[in-house]
């Protein structure tokens, strides 16, 4: 009887490797034609008999991914460096799929540990950049750009993502220099949209809104361009319009960050606080443990009542970034909301003394 | 029809509510009737200053603005000397004291005009705010388009009932601040009073709060400490928030009634002008017998004139009093 087992599951395993290549050359070939709900469907069919195919494994995240499928797709990638933890091109693809749903600090992490691998990869290199600018980490993204810079002086992408790293960290004297050369390629939306940053920058809320302006008129499908304008309506008090420029900005990407906050603030402003803490905590998932979207949650805790779910969530954040002053406020009045006048005192002689502070680097800086 | 019923009813609550309360409270309500704050929101037709001042004019750049009396109305216009857009202003803003700002309405609309009239000034100048915006043409010029949200808040506080269920009913609005706008249950209080029901006819004291907690109430319509820490202006700008300042002075004591809002200033009645009308409210922490206060070496009376300087601020046409109680040194930098 044993043996008749042992030849029976012999004489399938025979049979099912070539019916199971068979099944991933199809799915390839479906693939390639772009017939990709037939590709993603054998792909399956072939992982069904072999969970371990790498390949498989990886087209059918492409497959995913190109499909819009992109929580799925994920799920394969992952699976895929399960079986093989270094393998450069599903770390890649992994970054990609978390980058275009908005997880742009996992997509970092994944490109952060596959760069070493490629280290001439472009790609990499500028998603990289990409995602350090996104998320605030300006001088990390003018660090690995600056090297790409020499070897592609031309190259508008690169003076682009360049430019806009420099403007954001106030380098505005360097920055102008790649602004003039994005310049001298023609007038263009990108370069319309960096010399609004630097207005915003310097306060010249009007010049940037009619750059802006300028700059979607040129490409209308310009990445952020709508919500730099939101911001810049903002700026002005101009907030009905504002908020259409922010929904304009997440048809074209609904995971910017900026535009999504920005909605919660203007919700937040018009006492929607529902709607205002359903946006600050997609933003959170944008930006994980980012201080101010943790701030504006407190702030709409403190405006609903939720004074103690206020507290517990400001005094973390004070733990974690001391000298945030806008929390220290907020913290002040939630102690005196709680009767806690000592607490409370402490609080505001804490926010005289971070505004002291910057009083007196600014007189330095002078 | 309906909608029209329940605003009528909601304007004669308000209405209502403060004369009731003169019946009983017969001296805070005649005090009331000359505070500023009950004038803080008038009927454009109704203003004084528009009254007083038929024919106003400005000008800056390639716009002229007028504001012109015409029979009971205030004809608002903005011209590029080709085409200008006019439209009657409703609301004047602010009880004039500092100055005076216009609401005019378009397409159902409501926008600020840029052009406010100061009383130092005797005439027109920009509108906080508006001085620096973007005026390509003259829509743009024409004034600033106030939402939903804003036109909630600001007649959430320069007027009285205008805000029910959330939305904004401008139709029934009372102009003003009325009782029932500081004193949250009046309209009960009123209602158990005619009822003879004692119980249920007590209100809390405002005088008797604790001073965060009047600031916390004041705060609703008078920017508070916090809306000021946070979100500045820092400079001689945050001169106008008087309890940011007075909670930045070195006598402010969170727990001391004594250096409240209410302490000093009536808010039933007119804003005291007469600087010695406050040397005894300093004088009840200043007194030779209270070791922890220090004594003036220099005067006993007019104290405010040295320790409460007053601060010209050059965008708003006016001199401040400067609620952060201090020491004034001549040449100090202003102290943030």
């Amino acid at each position: 009887m044993r043996s008749v087992l042992v030849l029976t599951l012999a004489i399938f395993g025979l049979l099912a490797q070539p019916q199971g290549e068979s099944i991933l050359k199809n799915a390839i070939t479906l693939h390639q034609s772009g017939d990709l709900p037939g590709a993603i469907r054998l792909y399956q069919e072939y992982l069904k008999l072999r969970p371990d195919g790498l390949d498989a494994l990886s087209n059918l995240g492409a497959a995913l991914a190109h499909e819009g499928r992109f929580a799925e797709a994920i799920a394969a990638y992952n699976q895929a460096l399960k079986i093989q933890p270094k393998n450069p091109q599903a770390l890649v693809n992994l970054a990609l799929a978390y980058y275009k749903t908005g997880r742009i600090s996992e997509a970092r992490e994944k490109l952060e540990s596959v760069r070493p691998m490629l280290p001439n990869n472009q790609q990499v290199a500028f998603l990289l950049a990409d995602c350090d600018l996104r998320l605030g980490d300006y001088k990390k993204a003018i660090a690995l750009l600056n090297p790409w810079e020499k070897e592609m002086p031309n190259d508008l992408g690169l003076s682009y993502l360049l430019g806009t790293a420099l403007i954001r960290d106030q380098q505005t004297e360097r920055g102008g220099q790649v602004i003039d050369r994005i310049l001298r390629q023609g007038d263009s939306a990108e370069a319309r949209l960096l010399l609004a940053t630097a207005k915003l920058n310097a306060h010249d809320i009007p010049g940037a809104r009619e750059d802006l302006e300028k700059a979607i008129e040129l490409n209308p499908r310009l990445p952020e361009a709508h919500a730099y304008l939101g911001l810049a309506m903002v700026s002005g008090g101009d907030f009905e319009a504002a908020a259409a420029a922010f929904h304009a900005e997440m048809q074209l990407d609904p995971y910017n960050f900026a535009a999504v906050f920005q909605l919660g603030m203007i919700a937040k402003r018009d006492q929607h606080f529902d709607e205002a803490l359903s946006l600050f905590e997609q933003s959170l998932a944008l930006h994980p443990a980012d201080p101010a979207v943790e701030y504006q949650i407190a702030t709409v805790q403190l405006a609903t009542d939720k004074v103690e779910d206020a507290r517990r969530r400001l005094e973390k954040l004070v733990r974690e970034s001391p000298g945030f002053l806008e929390a220290h406020v907020s913290l002040a009045t939630v102690y005196y909301r709680l009767k806690r006048r000592e607490d409370g005192d402490r609080e505001r002689a804490i926010v005289r003394q971070l505004m002291a502070d910057e009083e007196t680097k600014k007189a330095a800086g002078k | 029809m309906i909608r029209w019923l329940l605003l009528a009813q909601l304007a004669a609550l308000a209405t209502a509510s403060a004369q009731e309360c003169g019946a009983c409270h017969r001296r805070e309500a005649e005090a009331a009737r000359s505070s500023p704050m009950s004038h803080a929101l008038q009927p454009a037709r109704e203003s004084d200053l528009l009254k007083n001042n038929p024919g106003l004019s400005f000008r800056s750049g390639n716009f002229s603005y007028s504001v012109r009396r015409e029979g009971n109305h205030n004809i608002y216009s903005v011209t590029d000397g080709t085409n200008s857009i006019n439209a009657p202003i409703e609301w004047a803003f602010g009880a004039g004291i500092v100055g005076q700002t216009y609401l005019y309405r378009r397409d159902g609309v409501y926008y600020e005009a840029p052009v406010s009239f100061y009383p130092e000034l005797k005439g027109l100048n920009w509108t906080p705010g508006h001085a620096e915006r973007l005026r390509r043409n003259l829509e743009e010029a024409a004034g600033r388009k106030i939402d939903p949200a804003e036109t909630r808040r600001c007649f959430g506080c320069h007027s009285t009932s205008a805000v029910w269920s959330g939305a904004s009913v401008v139709e029934s609005l009372t102009p003003g601040v009325q009782c029932i706008q500081c004193h949250t249950g009046a309209a009960q209080h009123a209602a158990a009073v005619r009822r003879g029901d004692a119980a249920r006819a007590a209100m809390p004291k405002l005088a008797a709060i604790e001073t965060e907690e009047l600031a916390n109430l004041c705060g609703k319509c008078h920017p508070s400490w916090a809306d000021i820490a946070a979100n500045g202006p820092r400079g001689v700008l945050n001169i106008r928030f008087q309890f940011y300042r007075l909670t930045n002075s070195r006598c402010y004591d969170s727990a001391d009634t004594r250096i409240a809002c209410i302490a000093c200033h009536d808010p039933h009645g007119p804003l005291a002008k007469d600087n010695s009308s406050y040397d005894s409210k300093c004088q009840q922490c200043h007194l030779a017998a209270n070791a922890n206060a220090k004594i003036c070496p220099v005067s006993k009376r007019d104290c405010i004139t040295c320790h409460m300087p007053k601060v010209d601020v050059p965008e708003l046409h006016y001199q401040f009093t400067d609620h952060r109680i201090r020491i004034f040194k001549t040449g100090e930098k202003y102290p943030d």
